[in-house]
């Protein structure tokens, strides 16, 4: 473990330009890093990780998916043009040092949110590596908030500041952002030392003097839901404890999320392209799947919850609405968790050789990642979509009934629920159809097109007395019955191996009307029956004999129950069944 | 920089109904913490190095909270790992009867008889509450033929023991396999198969 945090540590502080020897134990954190230098050497292409690709500089995240910004029109800003990158990168470090530590899960919760409340050590986690754009927008948070709250004593939450400008502002550089006197600015960073606001004004944005504006008003993306849940009756002082502390945790979970998905895009996956020798296109699909999806999609999502988090009070935090905006794109999530059996398979067999081995340990330590393998991180979004709507109830119950999030958290804890069980349940559909494809294929003597072109489930089987009139031909057999929601299969038991069975004949369950039959003599076979139900078709005639009652009424309801089944397979999901199915049958 | 096989983690699963204290008896294990006013959301997977009988090991602990509804998904979690806490707790009777079915689950996705699992009866410090009396513990655990302990995540009593325990029935159930693989030469290394695989019953859909 100790490794673990000096190696990390070490190539953070690498990263970040400070001097290995701020760190505790100077003598052992240089050999440790001697010895990640040679793990490094041995399976990454050392070349790849040039500065200019900055191990932490995150900043490419939103640059690489441009569709991330579209949610939330707030760009970036570039760097202040009178910095240089040092001076940005120490500004970076500083901050980051002064951010307030992790909550340790042995102290209780905190509910203060003191901007003094700094740690000074040079403590340095994985935490602590957040990305770029994050820490930019957590300090405009939390420094627009406080500027603001002293100068307009106001506590609603503030996203973005409304300025007006005192003088005229021309702009010489491309990135200073020009305004008249009187124009309204709305300011986006003000974290630059430099005495340079970041802002936007008329479509245009960009770096101006904060000494030639004022700051008129802040608007707030939440609605100030103050007038109702100041009311101390509604909501007494331990739910709102409780209720700041359930949104601070969902939170600071989902930065976590985005930086471990963050990571594993650019971090594993990106890495993988660089080593096409050792990963073929088909091999990295085969294991990330579409990552970099979730990856877009949790970026807009956390952007969205940071805006509605309201640092002062996290308690009147609007927090449903995020994730009502985003549902229909949690879609993504469905190749992936579909993908997930060839993934572990695939990491399995590559992971057993050690170049494998060695590359994923070194992605690993260069981005600071605890000590997990790689199968343990991609498992991590099937983790995540399942705590949504735990984390989301968790918040929903210390929501009192005045409160403005209270009707958009149901709704969005019941579509948060919607959508994991919509996951699985395309996962059993995928499942169940490789189950049949799997039975078909173990039946000896099959004819016919394949099950799976129209049936994806099986409801019952079970062993019956069948009496046959098809044409001219009679016959009378024991036979066992498989009931699929379209298809009724008729199969004997092999004589060489009971276990296994031979095909008989298939019957098309839309071709044929189902018919209980009493108990006594029957008219078309002339034979005396007990709980038999039939099968008639054009030119064709079954009578089934079940062994008893019971199961004839069961086989009765379940001819029924059919019109009840959830949707049928899709073609893509029966392509992606047998692909899947194949593609593990290969690596295996 | 390699590890040998040997040294690769032991990946516990900690499985259960809703509510019956899996995250907490996780992070009472690895952070000794208990979290009382709220459910706490945890990381999802952990790492910690222990020793158990003076031998150092390597245990990645999965928490499965919030699968309970969602089968397929738990069942991927099944399928990595190496050993598996079966927790109920002994104030809910509910979580008692959801033992035998995931026992039976873990049974089919492993497709083994014999796997190294725990039952594990959490919240016995709740004895005025209880719903579930240590015999019925017992015998359930008799019949399903796995160890049955009782522990507390918020007095932290028997926690490390349980997580030990199961340390243990990971490295001789591996131990064993390994003999197995060893003395059969006709099946081969990297496929590791297993005398005690389960024999397919029937050749039909589950």
């Amino acid at each position: 473990m100790d490794f673990e945090c000096d190696s990390v540590s070490i190539v953070a502080s690498i990263s970040l330009g400070l001097p290995i020897d701020s760190l505790p134990n100077q003598g052992m954190a240089v050999q440790r890093r001697r010895s990640l230098v040679e793990a490094l050497r041995h399976s990454i292409d050392m070349d790849s990780f040039s500065t200019s690709h900055g191990i932490f500089d995150i900043r490419q995240i939103l640059d690489q998916h441009p569709d991330i910004d579209i949610a939330v029109p707030i760009k970036l800003p570039p760097l202040p043009p009178e910095e240089n990158i040092e001076a940005f990168k120490q500004r970076a470090a500083s901050v980051r040092l002064r951010r307030r530590p992790k909550r340790s899960k042995s102290e209780p919760l905190s509910t203060t949110d003191s901007d003094e409340d700094y740690d000074c050590s040079p403590h340095i986690s994985r935490i602590d590596c957040i990305t770029e754009s994050e820490w930019n927008r957590r300090s405009l948070n939390s420094t627009t908030s406080s500027m603001t709250h002293s100068s307009t004593s106001s506590t609603s939450s503030l996203q973005s500041t409304l300025a007006e400008a005192i003088s005229d502002h021309v702009a010489v550089l491309s990135d200073e952002l020009p305004f008249a006197r009187g124009d309204t600015i709305t300011v986006i960073d003000t974290t630059s030392p430099s005495g340079l606001w970041y802002g936007t004004c008329r479509d245009s944005h960009g770096w101006f003097p904060a000494s030639y504006v004022t700051i008129i008003s802040s608007t707030s993306s939440t609605d100030s839901s103050n007038d109702c849940v100041d009311d101390a009756n509604n909501f007494p002082e331990p739910m709102r404890r409780q209720r700041a502390k359930a949104v601070e945790e969902l939170l600071k979970t989902e930065r976590d999320y985005v930086q471990l998905l963050d990571n594993l895009v650019h971090g594993f996956l990106e890495q993988t392209h660089r080593r096409a020798d050792l990963f073929p296109r088909d091999t990295v699909d085969s294991i990330f799947c579409n990552i970099g999806q979730l990856l877009g999609l949790h970026v807009r999502l956390l952007r969205q919850l940071e805006m509605s988090l309201d640092p002062l009070r996290p308690e009147d935090s609007m927090i449903g609405g995020a994730f009502l905006r985003h549902k229909q794109h949690f879609t993504v999530y469905a190749p992936y968790c579909n993908n997930r059996p060839l993934s572990c398979a695939k990491l399995a067999n590559l992971t057993r050789q050690p170049i494998y081995h060695q590359f994923f340990d070194a992605c690993r330590l260069l981005r600071g990642m605890p000590h997990l393998s790689l199968e343990a991180f991609l498992l991590t979004p099937v983790q995540r979509i399942c705590r949504y709507p735990l984390q989301l109830q968790q918040i929903y119950k210390v929501t009192p009934a005045g409160h403005a999030d209270r009707h958009s958290l149901s709704c969005a804890v019941r579509a948060m629920k919607e959508v994991a069980c919509q996951l699985d349940e395309r996962r059993r559909r995928i499942e169940s159809i490789q189950a049949i494809s799997l039975w078909q294929s173990s039946l000896h003597s099959w004819k016919g097109p394949d099950l799976i072109e129209k049936n994806s489930l099986l409801i019952k089987s079970g062993d019956a007395m069948c009496r046959c009139v098809a044409g001219g031909n009679h016959w009378a057999k024991q036979i066992t019955l498989f009931l699929f929601d379209q298809t009724l299969v008729l199969c004997k038991k092999d004589v060489f191996s009971r276990n296994s069975f031979v095909f008989k004949e298939r019957i098309s369950l839309s071709s044929v009307s189902l018919h209980d039959v009493h108990d006594g003599k029957e008219q078309t076979f002339h034979v005396s029956v007990k709980n038999s139900f039939r099968l008639v078709g054009e030119n064709r005639h079954y009578l089934f004999s079940c062994p008893d009652a019971k199961a004839k009424e069961e086989w009765l309801r379940s001819f029924s129950d059919r019109s009840q089944l959830p949707p049928p397979a899709t073609a893509d999901e029966k392509r992606l069944a047998l692909s899947t199915m194949k593609l593990l049958r290969i690596s295996n | 920089m390699v590890r040998p096989p040997h040294q690769n983690p032991f990946k516990l699963v900690v499985v259960g109904g809703g509510g019956v204290g899996k995250s907490a008896l996780t992070i009472q294990f690895i952070q000794r913490y208990f979290v009382s006013d709220y459910d706490p959301t945890i990381e999802d997977s952990y790492r910690k190095q222990c020793f158990v009988d003076d031998d150092i090991c390597q245990l990645e602990v999965l928490d499965t909270a919030g699968q309970e509804e969602f089968s397929t998904m738990r069942e991927q979690y099944l399928r990595s790992g190496h050993g598996f806490l079966i927790v109920f707790a002994v104030s809910d009777k509910n979580s008692f009867s959801e033992v035998e079915q995931l026992h039976k689950l873990i049974s089919r996705v492993k497709d083994r008889d014999d796997f190294p699992i725990l039952l594990v009866g959490n919240k016995a410090d709740l004895e005025t509450d209880r719903h579930v009396l240590r015999e019925e513990g017992e015998e359930m655990a008799r019949r399903l033929h796995v160890p049955y302990v009782e522990c507390s995540a918020k007095m932290r009593m028997n926690v490390d023991e349980a997580f030990h325990h199961l340390v243990r029935l990971v490295r001789r159930y591996q131990q064993s396999e390994r003999q197995s693989i060893d003395s059969s030469k006709e099946i081969p290394v990297n496929t590791p198969m297993s005398p005690v695989r389960r024999k397919k019953k029937n050749c039909r859909i589950q």
